[in-house]
């Protein structure tokens, strides 16, 4: 890793304690762990959104009420966070992304708003503003999903490259119902959870097929992370990638057919270990995955155009950034972590 | 074809920024007429806490409104006009950081139990967190404002000074023009609830700051669109050049609220005991008063952005059909929610709020 840097370092003509090398590159790991936290956390949310439409409102929405204040802030955090630091790819990006991220805005604008109005409403009307947050989680898998494809694309305009993206933001349904799914298994101990570790059981393999989707088109579509991944001795990362990723999800659908096998034993609270584990496999599929995203396209955020050290406007601002975050984020991070305090285990106020 | 995308995609912006601008001023203004009623003798009565409850519920859907328009503001303009972030040499970046994590200790600190109506009236706790709210809502207007400037005229701002004076004023201006909006809604709300019950002491509490608020923001629009020549020469001339619906929009709804508030104050004591039939108008004076400081807020905000940015908002390979979908969507989801928030209102103004909304939790 310290020959990558050094290396990267001296292309740049700096030396790898310089400011302005490395900064940026904090900066970076700053904004792909708000990501990934945001994924992590907020992930289960859009997909139980996305669920109620089968699952119904009056079940789903009252699960989610203590982690909506939280969950409405991943997305505006990690924007200003990217506009802060990398004001110049953000300008890029959102150029070339115009209607996934209106997508995304209409989806997060709709789900915050609905689910609002939703606590507050009479129940005469309370299914029109179910009505609306399932439309914005549709909305936001859907922006979210568009996004992503545009990435594995490498975000060209061709037709095939453009449907290609567009299949990988129908898959990304598949994937968040998947999470939503395994987070109901954990926690309830009802007739829902059957019902979701059924569906869980028929998405696990459109789940892993919506994820080797992306990555071959990740790999495929661009010649420089096509190299960058089989170059050399880095061919064998790339194999023990890709099988670390097939272990995980065999071991999903393993789990989750004990899961079922279980679940319809009279005492099912000897099994909440087993119940939380798909969830936690999922959460940690997600963690391998994401940093394969982010290693293909490191240390750019359009390969070959626009790197980390040119999308900065002045390292100024990102020494405040970086200092301010010093003091900030270990603030932060114990309030999310008292915030998601209950995430995991069962609900205890559906016994 | 190309005069119309530019048009297009600054009706977006606009439409947005009027959207927020004006569910701000609500929230600001509601938020501090919250908490000095707290420190009246009058809270201690039944009847009033009643009433507290109902405008917090009021205070608290415009405030997740406002702050959940800010992520498809940012998400407009980053798609409409993407080099937005570069003239400012990331300061205003800096600023929406620290403006987040602001509003983020507002919110889910301060204003966490009034939001998600966890609060218990006479507990020295809610005072304080209800006073810390105020402070910090108004520190995080005027960054929004600081951070606007600097992005609108970053030829001329100081990006060392913090402290401008004429964001200052703007932020008070903000504050002030949420008395006409806040005003009518209470007004319809409480001519609403008339429609079933008497109003007791805590609505007629609220009816007689309902009348002098409205009075105020009348006033205060009135005088605002007359004084506004001197500070912007052309701006009525070209707001009915540019936007002659909006501006007609703004000038029939400013008189229509002078009407309203002159029946009203006339009938003051006819309305208290129910001998005029009020109520029947009160849905219009709802949309009224969400209406005519949004026409306002829109124009000015395209005035200022047209006028100092020197390119434009940029449109250049967003195509025609592009921004006409996405502005159908936005201008159908403002409207909905418009709506949603003037039914919650209404919803909410027919019984008296005493139970706490997480009841739903445990379904």
């Amino acid at each position: 890793m310290t020959d990558i840097l050094t290396h990267l370092a001296n292309s740049l003509g700096t030396t790898i304690d310089a400011p302005d090398f490395w900064l940026p590159l904090v900066c970076y790991g700053l904004l792909l762990l708000t990501i990934l936290g945001s994924v992590l956390l907020e992930g289960f949310d859009i997909g139980l959104g996305f669920l109620s439409f089968f699952f119904g409102h009056k079940r789903i929405m009252p699960l989610l009420y203590r982690w909506r204040e939280i969950n409405q802030f991943w997305l505006l955090f990690t924007l200003v966070l990217f506009i802060c630091a990398f004001p110049k790819a953000w300008t890029y990006l959102a150029h070339m992304l115009y209607f996934p991220l209106t997508c995304i805005a209409i989806g997060s604008l709709c789900r915050i708003i609905g689910y609002e109005l939703w606590l507050r409403a009479d129940q005469a009307s309370t299914h029109h503003f179910a009505n609306l947050f399932r439309i914005g989680s549709v909305c936001t898998i859907f922006g979210y999903g568009w996004t992503l494809g545009q990435f594995c694309v490498s975000f060209q305009e061709e037709l095939p490259y453009q449907i290609y993206a567009f299949m990988i933001a129908l898959a990304s349904f598949i994937v968040y119902a998947l999470v939503g799914a395994c987070w109901l298994a954990m926690r309830l101990r009802d007739d829902l959870q059957r019902q979701a570790i059924t569906l869980a059981k028929y998405l696990v393999r459109f789940a892993a097929l919506a994820i080797i989707l992306d990555l071959a088109g990740l790999v495929l579509s661009n010649p420089g992370i096509l190299n960058k991944w089989i170059a050399y001795t880095r061919l064998i990362n790339f194999i023990y990638y890709w099988v670390i990723i097939l272990i995980g999800f065999i071991v999903l659908e393993i789990l989750i057919k004990r899961c079922l096998h279980y679940v319809h034993q009279a005492d099912k609270r000897k099994h909440a270990i087993l119940y939380s584990l798909p969830f936690a496999t999922c959460l940690l599929l997600t963690v391998i995955i994401l940093p394969g995203f982010a290693y293909s396209y490191f240390p750019f955020f359009v390969y070959g155009e626009l790197s980390i050290w040119e999308s900065i406007s002045s390292i100024d601002t990102l020494s405040i950034l970086w200092h301010s975050s010093l003091i900030c984020l270990p603030i932060f991070a114990l309030f999310v972590l008292y915030l998601y305090w209950g995430l995991w285990g069962e609900n205890k106020q559906n016994q | 074809m190309s005069t119309l995308t530019p048009f297009l995609a600054h009706l977006q912006i606009i439409l947005g920024i009027a959207f927020t601008a004006t569910f701000l001023s609500i929230s600001i203004l509601l938020c501090l007429l919250l908490c000095v009623l707290q420190f009246t003798p009058a809270i201690k009565h039944a009847d009033t806490q009643a009433s507290y409850r109902l405008w917090n519920r009021c205070f608290s859907i415009s405030l997740l409104l406002t702050f959940a328009m800010t992520e498809p503001i940012l998400l407009q303009l980053s798609a409409l006009w993407p080099t937005i972030w570069n003239y400012s040499e990331g300061n205003v970046g800096l600023l929406l950081f620290i403006g987040t994590l602001l509003g983020m200790l507002t919110q889910l600190g301060f204003l966490r139990a009034s939001l998600y109506e966890k609060y218990t009236l006479s507990s020295l706790k809610h005072r304080i967190s209800s006073v810390l709210a105020c402070i910090s809502f108004l520190i995080l207007i005027y960054l929004a404002l600081l951070s606007s400037y600097w992005l609108i005229r970053p030829n001329i701002a100081n990006f060392s000074s913090f402290f401008q004076e004429e964001i200052i004023i703007i932020s008070l201006l903000i504050i002030a023009s949420g008395s006409l909006p806040v005003g009518l809604i209470m007004l319809s709300a409480n001519a609403w609830h008339a429609r079933l019950a008497p109003l007791h002491q805590g609505n007629q509490l609220i009816q007689k700051i309902a009348t002098s608020l409205t009075w105020f923001g009348v006033v205060l629009f009135t005088l605002f669109s007359l004084f506004i020549p001197y500070r912007l020469p052309e701006f009525w001339i070209w707001s009915i050049a540019q936007h002659g619906w909006i501006s007609s929009l703004f000038f029939i709804g400013l008189i229509c609220s002078l009407i309203l508030i002159t029946i009203i104050s006339i009938y003051y004591q006819a309305i208290q005991e129910r001998t005029v039939p009020i109520n029947l108008i009160t849905p219009y004076a709802t949309v009224l008063a969400l209406l005519t400081p949004a026409c306002l807020f829109a124009l000015l905000s395209d005035y200022v952005l047209t006028n100092n940015w020197a390119i434009g908002i940029y449109f250049e390979g967003i195509q025609l059909n592009n921004v006409l979908i996405s502005l159908i969507l936005f201008i159908i989801i403002y409207i909905v929610l418009m709506f949603a928030f003037i039914s919650i209102i209404y919803q909410s103004a027919h019984k008296p709020l005493i139970e706490r909304i997480h009841h739903k939790e445990d379904q």
